[in-house]
């Protein structure tokens, strides 16, 4: 019921849903109107003086290199590459590490251009030499946009076009003007490392060719257009991936082995004469991937030192309001004999806390013990509501380098004390009789998960996590699903986030920012030597102040959030989650990638 | 919405603008990208298209605010291409090994016959009707649990319920409602 119930669900009834059944909370609706507002200030052919409160805006230096702990997590690198624009966590993460997975600094740039800024020089050169860097600088924010939004035309169509038909009208149109022009190409590779991201070493690439709206007509005038404001080295350093091979002999949509020979993707390539862009979608607009990408200036003039006849150094400043720390821009320009160019781009800023980056790292890369531990989790809500009253509703899982089982209680129907300190919320779920009190279990046997439940014998499957019921199944019943996770391929990597004990998701939407948590403390926890974090955070909404508290314990030596205690001020719940009885088994094979026979799954949009 | 209000708006500040628009058709918006992302995007991939859609009209009223008095007609016409937009970046993430084609895509623009929207309609209409017939609270479990999604515990606390009451309560709104629908001429394979 769950898929067909709402399938085909018509205009009007949507809008009475909306209006009837309104389902955001205050808490989200702030997150996606932050999303949205941070887009607009970022959207770079905006004049700026249509921006409104620049002071808010996310400004800043983003990183787009492959951080090493990125290919750990898919999940995480949804999180990030999709909700970058609403956490922030993209970029500080990408602070932390350069693409070539090497402990660096965000404070370290090119060593010429390490030195402190000198501030404005008082030379006459500086006001012109100011004028040229911005000159550069508009020119780098100019090349990093592939398409003239404005111009780009769905087959045939321009957005405002578009969006003034109706939906009659429009497929009308698509079905008069189909051109396979318009269509996505796109190859991925076969590898356990493989991401489903567009990256720049394996993944998945697509691209898409506009008849209007693309800045460059081929690769050469792609390479032009950077020749004439950057040197080659910056070239290499910033876009190492800009060009790729002529795919036009490639089969287009299709998945390459790791037996075969890729061709080089870049994020322009040749097909059939005609130049394609990746189109995967980098934050928030289509940019090209490159290893900076700088928002609009502030209004902090570009200070300009270090100046000789033929070079001087440009600091842009920039304040990162969603970050720790502070961090400039600068860029080395030098005089290539007939015009100025960018020869170096770096960062710098005050350096971040060291023992605080180190957690965070750990935490990111949690999930590398993944073939190795075994561990209980459990999650308990406790109400301060006094309307809800109290109750306790904990779900467990064991997690084992092979399988997973999980198991939700039917929480109304035990006696808890209330107690709210940490041991006795942990006695309690130890004690709890999986067999008598489990509402749903679901485990996963190595290759299949399965699921059960007791409300219902014919709605038991949970879609959300992508199961899908087995038409061919005798046992089909919605009770007996199997996981998809990505058709076609393996059961591996990509359900670790899931599964897995780990800290990213801590990170992603809390603790990127520094300065809202502090180390308050050392404790042991089920045996395991643990930081203790206090971390707290105040957002003022249309006045009212919303406010969230966490505290935890990270493992020190696997980055495990072992316990996480989180508190919202307009929360009827306290939030307790804990990992216990946490096993490492240092000879544990890895966990077996499992083909999955795509005979066996119903369409998912059939 | 107006033209002139947002007109008067726009003239006394963007953000104030840009935030009325906002909460007078989050939800509405939000209603129209889950009809689409629901069963291939995630809870983050949905906000983020719901942002993007906002985004797309912001940058709008930045160059017009004539709408011909109807602003809501072209903002369902953003969010509906949008979230089709990011159905086809998704599928193409989730399922990299089927083609998204064309018949994909038609299928979810699904408005192809006047005849089949007509019954579309229809069968919409009856369906949102049975729903709430159920009553409260049972409506809007139903509602939270289908269409937008929510897990019981989310639900839970929208209505000051504890999760395993809303999970007793889904259970039994289902039984009423296969029900109901089967006397509104639905078949049960049409709907399990």
């Amino acid at each position: 019921m769950k898929d067909d119930l709402f399938k085909n669900t018509d205009d009007m009834t949507i809008d009475s849903l909306a209006q009837d059944f309104p389902v955001l909370t205050d808490e989200e609706k702030e997150r996606i109107y932050a999303m949205s507002e941070r887009k607009y200030n970022n959207d770079t052919d905006m004049n700026a003086d249509k921006k409104f409160d620049r002071k808010i805006e996310v400004t800043g230096v983003e990183r787009y290199k492959r951080p090493k702990w990125r290919s750990a997590s898919i999940a995480a690198a949804a999180a990030l590459v999709l909700g970058a624009g609403s956490f922030g966590g993209y970029n500080i993460a990408q602070q932390f590490r350069d693409g070539n997975g090497e402990d660096e600094l965000p404070t370290n740039v090119s060593e010429e251009m390490s030195q402190e800024s000198t501030g404005a020089v008082d030379d006459s050169r500086a006001e012109e030499y100011r004028i040229t860097a911005e000159s550069l600088l508009n020119a780098y924010e100019d090349f990093i946009q592939p398409y003239n939004n404005d111009e780009i035309l769905e087959r045939g169509l321009t957005e405002e076009e578009r969006n003034s038909m109706s939906v009659e009208e429009q497929d009308e149109y698509l079905r008069r003007n189909d051109n396979p022009n318009y269509s996505f190409f796109w190859f991925a590779l076969e590898d356990e490392n493989a991401t489903s991201w567009a990256g720049h070493d394996r993944g998945i690439w697509s691209y898409e060719y506009y008849a209007t709206g693309m800045k460059y007509n081929n690769t050469d005038e792609v390479m032009d257009k950077a020749l004439s404001f950057m040197s080659q080295s910056c070239i290499d350093k910033q876009f190492p991936d800009l060009i790729g091979d002529d795919l036009t002999d490639y089969e287009a949509n299709r998945i390459y082995s790791v037996n075969e020979a890729p061709p080089h993707f870049g994020t322009y390539t040749m097909i059939g004469g005609k130049l394609y862009c990746s189109s995967e979608k980098y934050d928030d607009i289509y940019k090209i991937p490159s290893t900076y990408s700088f928002y609009h200036l502030k209004d902090e003039p570009i200070e300009i030192s270090d100046i000789t006849d033929n070079s001087f150094t440009a600091c842009v400043h920039y304040e990162f309001t969603s970050v720790p720390n502070r961090c400039d821009m600068k860029m080395k320009i030098v005089n290539d004999g007939n015009k100025w160019v960018i020869d170096d781009i770096g960062t710098t800023g005050p350096e971040l806390d060291a023992q605080k980056l180190e957690i965070v790292d750990k935490m990111l890369n949690s999930m590398d013990h993944y073939d190795k531990i075994s561990a209980k989790k459990a999650n308990a809500y406790l109400s301060n509501d006094a309307d809800i009253g109290s109750l306790i509703m904990p779900n467990k899982y064991y997690a084992d380098n092979n399988a997973l089982t999980s198991y939700n209680i039917n929480g109304n129907d035990i006696d808890y004390n209330g107690a709210q300190d940490i041991q006795s919320l942990l006695d309690f779920v130890k004690s709890v009789d999986i067999d008598s009190q489990k509402s749903e279990e679901s485990y996963c046997d190595g290759e299949k998960n399965y699921y059960w439940n007791s409300h219902d014998g014919n709605s038991g499957y949970n879609k959300f996590d992508n199961f899908v019921p087995r038409k061919d199944d005798p046992k089909l019943s919605l009770e007996n699903s199997i996981r998809v996770v990505d058709p076609g391929t393996t059961i591996g990597k990509e359900t670790r986030p899931m599964n897995c004990p780990n800290g990213q998701d801590l990170v992603i939407y809390y603790l990127y920012d520094f300065s809202k948590w502090d180390i308050t403390g050392d404790t042991t926890f089920e045996g395991r030597d643990c930081y203790v974090i206090d971390y707290h955070s105040s957002t003022s909404v249309e006045g009212k102040d919303y406010q969230k508290d966490i505290t935890c314990y990270v493992d020190k030596e696997t980055g495990i959030p072992m316990y996480q205690q989180t508190i919202a001020n307009d929360d009827v719940y306290v939030i307790y989650n804990f990992y216990y009885d946490v096993h490492f088994n240092e000879g544990a094979e890895p966990m077996p990638e499992v083909n999955i026979d795509k005979s066996l799954f119903t369409e998912m949009y059939s | 919405m107006t033209d002139t209000e947002l007109r008067m708006l726009m003239a006394e500040s963007v953000q104030k603008c840009h935030r009325a628009v906002f909460d007078r058709y989050c939800n509405y918006v939000y209603a129209i990208v889950i009809n689409i992302l629901r069963n291939c995007g995630s809870r983050e991939d949905i906000e983020d298209c719901v942002s993007d859609v906002f985004f797309k009209i912001y940058k709008q009223l930045d160059t017009t605010t004539e709408f011909s008095g109807d602003l809501k007609s072209f903002i369902a016409a953003v969010a509906r291409n949008t979230a089709i937009d990011a159905f086809r970046r998704l599928s193409l993430r989730n399922n990299r090994s089927v083609y998204i084609d064309d018949d994909t895509m038609d299928e979810l623009r699904s408005d192809e016959r006047i005849e089949e929207n007509a019954e579309k309609a229809e069968r919409s209409h009856i369906i949102l009707g049975k729903i709430k017939e159920l009553g409260e609270p049972d409506t809007t479990i139903i509602i939270q649990q289908y269409y937008y999604n929510r897990t019981a515990k989310e639900i839970a606390k929208s209505i000051s319920m504890t999760a395993s009451a809303v999970q007793k309560r889904s259970s039994r709104a289902r039984l009423k409602l296969k029900d109901l629908l089967c006397e509104a001429g639905f078949s049960k394979e049409d709907l399990i």
